[in-house]
């Protein structure tokens, strides 16, 4: 055992030294590579310099760029990117402006977004989708699809961006189909995109729904059109799916409705108030609250006896949100006549008191 | 036989074990290198930080829990309102403090009751009020009654309730961050398939400089206690972490800065309000829940997110926190023991949760009793001062090698502490730490051990 200890000991002396030596090396590296970091660093300042005044130059002289020049610039894509960038941002209103990003992605980004939309790592798509933002052939859509369908969030969101910039009725259906399925925190960043370009995509988001089967499909095109502003048109298929056998067709299809600037969509609202199905009550409970009408009121009064708990909170709510009529509705409210309604008046009427 | 040869053999397998330990380290500390400069270079392209900040896409929920932190919760609500992410619904849950926190709030921060109605789908305490702030439409405020187990799982939880968004962050009441710090947190989520969640790197606040939510400077804090935590900080956030991403993710994220998919927390039932170490706990249980259920996942930390936080400036209050993060650890350890070894949780079972447990709630019992057997020894004269002075100087070298490599990683990358002097005094930092305070550290989580196995013969839960 002794031995063992004494050989595990002379182990420990070499090693000791061997670590020793190491920490001096290690130090020295440590101020050698701030050193070299910094040289470095002045090189490619000046590189990305050349990379700059090159592409200003462009800019401001309105040439097209010389196939010398355009590999060079591939090879700094990155720097490119953020320069394009810059001067899309500070030159906003400059007339050389689009001949300039025009010549920039026909002779740069193009080319080279295809070369990197076949790379298996994430980042060089993401390149990709990025410089396919500044314009894409019809040829590829098949890339800009298979990036809109990549895994990657960054790269899909910004192939999305690239598609939804040049809508073509193709593409954003490719999008609703990939979308439809994907996580919800995907979709929820598709639908911020959607509504940034309503104008252009609202016809093919309605016709799609007027020949989509699919229910999924139907729940997400209504989920985009309420991110979308409100519209005076309501899409006549909402009105059959409001009849639909699918529970969370008819909530979707509500909630557009609901969403709607069509003084129609009340009486569509106020013909579900009884139906059958807890869930439809309690969203129409919920929507009553944005509908000023003596009607509302009649119904919420009734709603807020219902028997299921969510109905009553949420019709007690619009209540509060109908105003001086609301609240008398809420005070009114019997406890010996019945304790369940008391009790939601009582929820939103106590916490408005302090208010 | 004999004793000496008990207490021998016992001093070998120590020696192995240690062997084994710092073969893991440096296995992590190079797996982290990689992993943390390529990070560097990718967020280096200030495309993707303007992306992820002008269209700030993707709302989320940021919780704090708070108990009596008046003093410190302005710096943190300010450095949030600070941040270049916008898109931030902001929940302070007030864990009934006896101290005038509700009220400075309310004066604040112009705070108004609103009639919110939030289904609890994990039971708290009691919810007395819930605030809204007329200056900042998406700062909240819930009041709540204390939880009876004096920690902030359960008002992590109140919030977890009200929270709307896809994504939830925690942050502690003390703790202030960088205004890229979301960003960046956002930027590792984004960029990796199946990502559920992301722990940020938290670096000492203690001494710097920060004036309405902003930090000032950086400087490693000159009071030895605080100072050493940051050096081990350093260690286990920009190294130990990174380089668990390579084993599948770590066993434990900051609960001071550490992001989450809604879904994700909901589903594993939210914190456990009964555990200290809760924030360790909750990141072992998704582990957990997704393999066991096959769900492709990514638990990740990101070397590049970065929060300050307080840490206890006293010996008193550091063995008080790290009693409560030991037996915390122990909870969470049994509690998802059926991990261990075992072939069916992959990677995980077979690498990363055997090693947190030998290596990370272990560790100090077996520092602990290796000391003890030292001091054993040398009154045996098994061995010599002369061994225990060369064990020493293997233990500091290696210490300082890791450490040295880490302030390489950090000047090659992220630069933190990019002042001249901290290289040096951390290399000081360790030779000190080994004279005293690893000892009253490993002392601490013997007796935090001791305490709990007690407390559990007794039918407690910790």
């Amino acid at each position: 055992m002794l031995e063992l200890l004494n050989k595990l000991f002379h182990i420990a002396q070499i090693i000791t030294i061997v670590q020793l030596v190491l920490v001096v090396i290690c130090f020295l590296l440590i101020y050698l590579i701030k050193f070299i970091m910094i040289q470095t660093q002045k090189i490619k300042t000046r590189q990305l310099k050349a990379v700059e005044d090159l592409l200003y130059s462009n800019f401001y002289h309105q040439q097209v760029f010389s196939t010398k020049t355009a590999k060079k610039l591939k090879k700094y894509i990155l720097f490119v990117l953020d320069r394009i960038n810059e001067i899309e941002i500070r030159h906003s209103h400059s007339n050389e402006l689009p001949a300039f990003l025009k010549h920039c992605s026909r002779q740069i980004l193009k080319s080279r977004a295809r070369i990197l939309a076949r790379r298996k790592r994430w980042f060089n798509k993401y390149i990709a989708a990025k410089c396919f933002q500044y314009g894409f052939d019809a040829d590829d859509d098949p890339v800009i699809i298979r990036l809109i369908q990549d895994q990657n969030l960054l790269v899909s969101m910004n192939a999305c961006f690239a598609a939804i910039k040049y809508s073509n009725p193709q593409i954003i259906n490719s999008l609703i189909d990939f979308f439809y399925k994907s996580r919800r925190v995907q979709q929820s960043v598709f639908s911020k995109l959607i509504a940034r370009n309503a104008n252009t995509l609202l016809p093919i988001l309605l016709q799609r729904l007027k020949v989509e089967a699919d229910n999924y499909i139907k729940i997400f095109c209504y989920r985009l059109l309420c991110e979308i502003p409100p519209q005076e048109v309501i899409s006549y298929t909402a009105k059959y799916d409001l009849l639909s056998s699918s529970a969370d067709l008819r909530i979707a299809a509500l909630y557009y409705v609901g969403h709607a600037n069509n003084p129609l969509k009340n009486e569509l609202i106020f013909s579900l108030a009884c139906d059958p199905d807890w869930k439809i009550r309690a969203v129409v409970a919920k929507l009553l609250g944005t509908i000023h009408v003596e009607k509302s009121l009649t119904i919420l009064n009734q709603l807020i006896k219902d028997s299921e708990w969510w109905v009553r909170i949420n019709a007690a709510n619009s209540l509060e949100q109908q105003g001086p009529e609301g609240f008398e509705i809420l005070s009114k409210q019997d406890k010996e006549k019945d304790k369940y309604a008391y009790d939601s008046a009582q929820a939103v009427l106590t916490k408005h008191k302090d208010k | 036989m004999d004793y000496i040869s008990i207490i021998t053999i016992i001093f070998i397998i120590i020696i192995f074990y240690y062997a084994i330990l710092a073969a893991w380290y440096a296995v992590l500390l190079i797996a982290s290198f990689p992993m943390v400069i390529r990070t560097f270079r990718v967020t280096n392209f200030n495309n993707i930080m303007n992306f992820i900040n002008r269209d700030a896409l993707i709302p989320l929920t940021i919780v704090t829990p708070a108990f009596n932190e008046t003093k410190r919760i302005n710096n943190m609500i300010q450095s949030i309102f600070k941040s270049s992410y916008k898109n931030i619904d902001l929940i302070i849950v007030n864990d009934g403090s006896t101290d005038n926190m509700m009220e400075f709030l309310i004066k604040e921060y112009d705070l108004v009751k609103i009639p919110l109605v939030i289904k609890q789908n994990i039971e708290t305490s009691k919810i007395l009020n819930y605030y809204q702030s007329s200056q900042y439409p998406n700062f909240f405020v819930i009041d709540k009654e204390h939880s009876p187990y004096g920690n902030g799982a359960d008002s992590i939880n109140a919030g977890l309730n009200a929270c709307r968004t896809p994504l939830f962050i925690t942050v502690d009441a003390d703790t202030v961050l960088e205004p890229d710090a979301i960003s960046e947190l956002l930027f590792t989520f984004l960029s990796h398939t199946h990502c559920v969640s992301v722990g940020g790197s938290v670096y000492v606040i203690n001494e710097n400089k920060v004036v309405n939510g902003v930090l000032e400077e950086t400087k490693l804090p000159k009071k030895f206690v605080p100072a050493i935590q940051a050096v081990e900080y350093l260690r286990s956030f920009l190294y130990g972490r990174s380089g668990w991403n390579f084993f599948g993710g770590a066993m434990c994220f900051p609960g001071a800065f550490t992001l989450f998919e809604t879904q994700v927390l909901r589903e594993v039932g939210g914190y456990d309000k009964k555990n200290f170490a809760y924030d360790a706990e909750i990141v072992t249980k998704i582990h957990h829940w997704m393999r066991k259920n096959k769900y492709p996942y990514y638990l990740l930390h990101t070397p590049n997110a970065f929060g300050w936080t307080e840490v206890p400036s006293t010996l008193k209050s550091f063995w008080r926190q790290r009693n409560f993060w030991q037996r915390g650890m122990w909870k969470g350890t049994f509690l998802h023991g059926e991990m261990f070894f075992n072939l069916r949780y992959g990677i995980i079972g077979l690498i990363s949760f055997p090693a947190y447990v030998l290596f990370e709630v272990l560790g100090p019992i077996i520092e602990f009793i290796s000391y003890f057997i030292f001091i054993v020894c040398l009154l045996l004269n098994i061995f010599t001062p002369y061994y225990f002075v060369w064990f020493l100087l293997l233990a500091w070298s290696y210490i300082t090698l890791l450490s040295l490599g880490i302030i390489l990683l950090n000047q090659i990358t992220f630069n933190r502490y990019n002042n001249f002097g901290d290289s040096i005094r951390v290399v000081w930092l360790v030779f000190r730490e080994l004279l005293g305070f690893r000892q009253f550290r490993a002392t601490c989580c013997f007796v935090a051990t001791i305490h709990y196995l007690w407390n559990r013969l007794r039918g407690k839960y910790l």
